[in-house]
């Protein structure tokens, strides 16, 4: 008699227990799906990972900070916070220093040009100020630094995250508009993107030498470096494509990476598990393509 | 060795060997006779001496296209008419760093319909000029001669912001909180510049509990457009929210205090191909009752103010005076100070003035007052500023 009593209780919790947690989940999916609706990605503009990593931070026309976290096969938004007005953005790149995780953003601000660090939730922790125009950034881990390119100038500079100075680099001769920019730390290697000429440039900073890497773009708007395999991708809205080039080649060669599926690629950003996020703004998407070329998913999905 | 030579002479007189030597060699002179691709180039252009932009040029290769119809390709031409240059404005977009780019196709006008060669252009602008349709000049080179062309198509600058001039409102918009008020808001474009479409409205405002609704009929599917130099009404339908609105606006009796603000944002981009720009417009509103709302607030105010003569008085007229001829007579004048205090203070620039009060009489609570104070009278009047004198 006990024992039945018993069992039937046991049974009675399990099933409570089970509703519970399909309420929850029910509740939790629903909370999920409104929040997505608040912070809509209004037409993805530039990004960049922790890593290459499983956070993605997307920056919208709408200059809103949006942060995407990498799930099996999906991308979740996890939330947003908006840039304040007046400042506008040209590149940005995620950057840890001294334990402290940022992401550094390059731009203008009334008519100068500046490089804004914001925590990760938004706040702004530190500004750096130039006389010419910022308009690409990448971070360099190895120094606790960042390399600035300035597009009225086409100087690089370098950051130290750690204090406020700012050291001139180089200027690169010939080049019309430099744009972003991306750090090979194992060769000390920059790679600028000319915007206006459409060419790549490589400066080396054991030989404090510059010269044209790859040529042949309309205009080079993102650049991500790969470690791992040396290459460096490059995002061209104007040829509608990714390309990618081997850096260590003699004669490095533009190879298209998945061909007739973009509109407008503005951003891009390595990712973990050796995929690559782009930022889509004329689909108003991010896409997730292997490093052979293969899209593996989108956001926001479909249907 | 030599029989051997004489022996393959022998065998290339056969009429065999000399037709396949024919179909190989007509080929290849084909090949050789095709003329190289020519090559293009845009010159910089200067744009109202408040800028430049610089082009460009990337080499697609041959394409088959050989139509180009209007108003998708705008059509440019060589000097000598050799060349004609279509520029693709379905193509246009804009890009990161202030940059713009398109495709060009360059046909050889001699040979039309057998396909044109296709180039991407990269714009580059720098100075803070707005986006125009300028002529463009190019070169087009083939071996060694160079022959100059123009197009006029349209450039354009991202820093260049507020390209949409909004009519300054001399006074706050009046919106009746007793059902929807539509408002028209008067935007200009400059002249000499590209069209523009309005494609998005979103509106914020500062006392959020004060609307019901406030849409727009302006979207991406029925945009605005406003040409150049021309002004167009963006329609914008205001519906309050009756009780809040009343009581945001019932202490803020001065007629040129706002009782709400409305941030709009309007999205737009010029046309064709533009980029996304955003304009903030602020409007104030003042928030009144309505006729209904008004009608009743007169009634009550006739009402009481009548009351007040009658206690003040003990009749409700003038000595002798029936009391339904000063009933009708309270009410008559009470209108007409209404419908005289409204027009003097919407229509003209009178101001209405009760004790030292500049007052709004399409508000609820002024016009209540002023209907006591038309209905009561003299001893009403003399009453209030003898209370008012006292405090």
């Amino acid at each position: 008699m006990m024992r039945t009593f018993l069992r039937h209780s046991q049974d009675s919790l399990i099933r409570l227990g089970v509703l519970c947690v399909i309420l929850l989940t029910v509740a939790l999916v629903s909370q999920l799906e409104a929040g997505q609706e608040r912070i809509k990605l209004e037409r993805p503009v530039m990004m960049d990972s922790n890593g290459p990593g499983s956070e993605l931070f997307v920056l919208d026309a709408s200059l809103r900070l949006h942060e995407l976290r990498l799930m099996q096969n999906n991308l979740q938004q996890y939330g947003s916070v908006p840039l304040p007005n007046g400042f506008a953005p040209a590149d940005m790149t995620y950057a840890s220093s001294a334990g402290q995780e940022s992401l550094l953003i390059a731009g203008t601000e009334s008519g100068l040009g500046v490089v804004v660090s914001y925590s990760l939730d938004g706040r702004p922790l530190k500004t750096w100020k130039f006389r010419n125009i910022c308009s690409g950034i990448d971070f360099a881990p190895n120094t606790h630094s960042a390399y600035v390119a300035t597009s009225d100038s086409n100087e690089i500079y370098q950051l130290d995250l750690r204090g406020a100075e700012i050291t001139y680099v180089t200027r690169i001769e010939n080049a019309s508009k430099l744009g972003p920019v991306a750090f090979d730390g194992a060769r000390r290697r920059i790679y600028v993107a000319d915007v206006a000429s459409g060419r790549i440039y490589e400066y080396s900073a054991a030989t404090k030498t510059s010269k044209v890497m790859v040529t042949g773009f309309s205009a080079p708007t993102a650049l991500a470096f790969d470690p791992e395999t040396n290459r460096l991708f490059i995002a061209d809205p104007g040829r509608r494509g990714i390309f990618t080039v081997d850096t260590r080649s003699t004669k490095p060669v533009a190879v298209e990476l998945a061909p007739n599926s973009l509109k407008a690629p503005y951003g891009l950003a390595l990712i973990s598990e050796n995929r690559l996020a782009v930022a889509d703004y004329g689909a108003n998407a991010v896409l997730v393509f292997s490093l052979k070329g293969e899209l593996l998913f989108r956001f926001p999905s479909p249907d | 060795m030599a029989a051997y030579v004489r022996a393959i002479l022998a065998t290339v007189r056969t009429p065999r060997l000399c037709g396949l030597l024919l179909t190989l060699i007509i080929p290849a002179a084909r090949t050789l006779a095709q003329p190289a691709s020519p090559q293009l180039s845009l010159d910089s252009v200067n744009v109202r001496q408040e800028g430049v932009v610089s082009f460009s040029t990337l080499s697609v290769g041959a394409d088959p296209r050989s139509d180009f119809p209007s108003p998708r390709f705008l059509l440019g031409q060589t000097d000598d008419q050799s060349f004609r240059l279509y520029v693709d404005v379905d193509s246009i977009q804009q890009v990161r760093f202030n940059a713009f780019t398109f495709t060009v196709y360059l046909a050889n006008a001699t040979s039309a319909g057998r396909g044109a060669y296709k180039f991407q252009i990269t714009g580059n602008p720098t100075g803070s000029f707005r986006d125009a349709p300028v002529r463009v000049s190019f070169h087009v080179k083939t071996g060694s001669s160079s022959i100059a062309g123009g197009i006029l198509m349209p450039v354009y600058n991202a820093t260049k912001t507020d390209l949409l001039v909004a009519e300054k409102q001399s006074e706050p918009s009046y919106v009746s909180v007793s059902g929807s008020t539509p408002l028209q808001m008067r935007l200009g474009n400059a002249a000499d510049t590209l069209p523009v479409a309005v494609t998005q409205v979103a509106i914020s405002e500062d006392c959020p509990k004060c609307w019901t609704r406030i849409t727009s009929a302006v979207n991406e599917k029925s945009p605005l457009l406003i040409d150049p130099g021309m002004t167009s009404n963006l329609p914008i339908n205001l519906l309050p929210n009756s009780v809040p609105a009343l009581l945001q606006g019932a202490l803020v009796l001065k007629s040129d205090v706002p009782h709400d603000s409305l941030s709009i944002v309007i999205t737009y981009h010029t046309l064709p191909g533009g980029a996304d720009k955003k304009q903030t417009i602020l409007t104030p509103v003042r928030f009144g009752p309505g006729l209904f709302g008004l009608a009743l607030a007169l009634c009550g105010g006739i009402t009481l103010g009548l009351a007040a003569r009658y206690l003040l008085t003990g009749k409700l007229g003038k000595d002798n005076e029936r009391s339904m001829h000063a009933i009708f007579a309270a009410v008559v004048f009470g209108l007409i100070a209404e419908f005289v205090g409204i027009l003097l203070t919407a229509y003209g620039s009178s101001k209405l003035v009760l004790f030292g009060l500049d007052i709004d009489p399409r508000q609820l609570f002024p016009a209540f007052i002023l209907a006591i104070l038309v209905s009561g009278g003299s001893a009403v009047v003399s009453w209030t500023k003898e209370l008012f004198g006292r405090t």
